[in-house]
């Protein structure tokens, strides 16, 4: 079965690769958020980027 | 990590003593340690591997203070202790170590574990202890183990650091570390967090979040990709046991293969064996090329040769038919669709229903694709012809590759019976029975071997067919999840996490080979430095460093001088990359940004001549952040004219006796 098409913004992807790994680095500095909160963090950063897309 | 400072209390031959470290204020980031010979400095040093780690080097596993041991009275406890107080990014740690000694009434003094502590101080000032189970993951993040060697660096164990590097499981560790500290820890963690294995990752949260009530096949598909992966984790894990063995094995192999060399007869018989075990080797390859030409052969006739005499019949069935020239190239039954229901032809003339145009125009949809057969008739009778013309001679190509292939199996046949003799040999009473027992272990190993890649292989296949099976699942549940607007979102943002988890792994890899090389570099300027003449360094994917002579082919053997300006070089490389990294105005630099690291070194100086040191003494404080030098009371007066403007704090052992060492 052929698997369907998802239109991602090559933008988007760009800006949250970045914004990422400059969290990630700040949270190995500081420890402030913990594996788990790091993961819910990133979900919400992909929700918004994604959803402004949708919205589009 | 920058040291703060470090206090000692019963620990060997320190009583009380504490030493606070300069830490680049004004410039100044050496703190040096002068003592003769045999007053500590190398005890002291090791008390930041006890604090940290809970090991030493010591053969005498016993901390306690010789003095204090010998005065306690039986029942009486007395406790070994050292705090160690760093900054590791904005966190302020203390680092507490405690070990308590009972005597016994037989005047034995016996210690209990030692007791681990961490309090942590974050940006805001907040102050807490971590919990006991995490204190130790806390102390791999702020320095592995595998690298902290060489950050408290050991002059006079370089032999040992060396060997950790190029064998075994460590080195994985280990160049893992440098990864880590060259700035990729952001991205590893990075990946860490959206790695689709782990059901609390990212992308696993994704997966488990799918809404199943609008359809159970959502959820069956599901299952179907946790089962998978869960099965894909464990082959792995297995893949990775057995390539383990296989190197070991293999290595084993190697190491008897050479040693049965040492006896005349082995020798012989070994080189007879290995030239056989070499054609049998090169005999399989053959037979598999003409096996693969086989494959090609069918491949690429097998259509026409099953089809030939369908082919042939079609044609003598299709010979006096005539349909060619009825249908209008290039027109399709839409076109004459279109053409009635505007009810003018092309030249003009009205189609009006019913009329006799209408119809003639109307009769021409059966000749014209889809329905059309004529076209499609014609190009069938063109390709059956080129077919039946071209038909090769399929049967009699693979019965002559049969008759090599049998020819081969004979000749591999008789050289295998030809190695059994030779086994037979190596085991009997024909040769000593030195040489019996290597042979069987090469051939314990040989089976090892075997054994290892059969499984390897039935492994890799089943992995494949699970990866299929989830890749299936998962395209289906997709096709599902489009169609329910909740699950629709889940499917967009796991389509947005699976990218970006691609691309940082792609970042990943291509920037752990750049900074490599710059890495290689950036070493072999300051080996340079230090070692004048025509030496480089390599650095493998595995982080191995390989000494090379300009005018030589090959690995050389370094002198003791030599192997601790490979390190010295290897690590105040990385330390000088982390700071370039650090301080740099790019952008993408700045990503690569990590930690400032301390080098601890004990003795660095005994193994070098008055101008290595003088370059050394240049080298260090440029290149670390915080320089924490034990020096011998001899040097110490180089050391001062050398570093003098960057010491910030100096400090002296000085020997009471064999069993205390006071600091002043």
């Amino acid at each position: 079965m052929e698997k369907a098409e998802i239109t991602i913004n090559d933008k988007a992807i760009e800006r949250l690769k970045r914004k990422i790994i400059l969290q990630e680095n700040q949270n190995l500095k500081t420890r402030e958020k913990s594996d788990q909160r790091m993961v819910a963090w990133i979900k919400e950063q992909i929700e918004e980027e994604a959803q402004c897309y949708l919205n589009q | 990590m920058l040291l703060e400072s470090i206090m000692l209390e019963n620990f060997r031959q320190f009583r009380h003593g504490s030493i606070d470290f300069a830490q680049g204020k004004d410039g100044k980031n050496v703190t040096i340690i002068i003592g003769e010979n045999g007053t500590g400095k190398t005890t002291f040093a090791q008390a930041f591997f006890w604090c940290m780690y809970g090991e030493t080097e010591f053969s005498d596993k016993n901390m306690l203070n010789k003095i204090v041991a010998q005065e306690m009275t039986p029942s009486q406890e007395q406790r070994v202790k050292v705090t160690l107080k760093l900054w590791h990014g904005d966190v302020h740690y203390t680092l507490i170590r405690e070990q308590v000694y009972h005597k016994e009434y037989s005047g034995k003094v016996k210690g209990d574990n030692t007791k681990f502590e961490i309090m942590r101080k974050d940006v805001s000032g907040n102050s807490k202890p971590m919990k006991r189970t995490q204190c130790e993951s806390e102390v791999k993040s702020i320095l592995p183990k595998e690298l902290s060697r060489y950050f408290f660096f050991d002059g006079e164990r370089i032999e040992k650091m060396s060997k950790d590097i190029s064998s075994g499981k460590k080195a994985m560790d280990f160049a893992e570390a440098v990864k880590g500290l060259l700035g990729l820890n952001a991205m590893y963690s990075a990946i860490q967090h959206f790695n689709p294995r782990s059901k609390n990752g990212v992308i696993g949260s994704y997966e488990s979040s799918y809404d199943a009530r609008s359809n159970t096949k959502v959820q069956e598909y599901t299952r179907t990709i946790e089962r998978c992966k869960t099965r894909i984790e464990e082959i792995d894990a297995r893949l990775d046991e057995l390539a383990e063995q296989i190197t070991q094995a293999n290595g084993r192999k190697q190491d008897k293969s050479e040693e049965i060399k040492q006896y005349a007869e082995g020798e012989e018989l070994q080189r007879q064996k290995e030239r056989l075990q070499q054609d049998i080797e090169h005999a399989k390859a053959m037979r598999s090329n003409v096996v693969k030409t086989i494959c090609q052969d069918f491949n690429g006739a097998m259509s026409s040769f099953f089809s030939a005499s369908l082919i042939v019949r079609a044609l003598n069935f299709l010979f006096d038919k005539d349909i060619a020239g009825k249908d209008i190239p290039y027109m399709h039954a839409q076109t004459i669709e279109y053409l009635l229901k505007q009810k003018v032809c092309i030249c003009g003339t009205h189609l009006d229903e019913g009329s006799v145009p209408y119809q003639k125009v109307k009769e021409l949809i059966e000749f014209l694709p889809p329905q059309s057969i004529s076209t499609t008739i014609g190009d069938f009778k063109k390709e059956a012809k080129k077919r039946v013309n071209s038909k090769t001679d399929l049967y009699g190509r693979v019965c002559d590759n049969l008759a090599v292939i049998s020819q081969q199996d004979e000749d591999i046949e008789n050289k295998i019976e030809d190695l059994q003799e030779i086994e037979k040999k190596l085991s009997s009473g024909d040769v000593r029975a030195k040489v019996r027992a290597i042979n069987s272990e090469i051939q314990l190993c040989s089976q090892t071997i075997s054994k290892c890649n059969s499984e390897r292989d039935m492994l890799l296949q089943e992995r494949g067919r699970k990866a299929q099976e989830a890749e299936r699942a998962d395209s289906e549940r997709r096709n599902l999840t489009l169609l329910d607007d909740k699950n629709k979102k889940i499917e967009i943002y796991k389509a947005y996490a699976e990218r970006i988890y691609e691309e940082l792994q792609q970042v990943y890899i291509s920037s752990e080979a750049e900074i490599r090389n710059h890495l290689q570099a950036t070493i072999n300027d300051i080996f340079k430095q230090i070692f004048e003449g025509g030496l480089y360094l390599t650095i493998d994917d595995k982080y191995h460093i390989s000494v090379y002579a300009n005018d030589y082919d090959g690995d050389v053997e370094t002198s003791t001088a030599q192997s601790i300006s490979v390190i010295f070089a290897f690590i105040t490389g990385i330390i000088k990359m982390a700071r370039e990294n650090r301080n740099a105005t790019d952008e993408n630099a700045k990503l690569l940004s990590s930690e400032p690291y301390p080098l601890v070194m004990d003795a660095p100086l005994s193994a070098f001549d008055k101008r290595r040191i003088a370059t050394v003494c240049e080298a260090l404080p440029n290149t670390a952040e915080q320089v924490i030098i034990f020096i011998k009371d001899t040097d110490g007066s180089i050391a001062e004219e050398y570093l003098g403007d960057r010491i910030g704090s100096r400090h002296t052992f000085d020997k009471k006796n064999d069993f205390e060492t006071v600091l002043s």
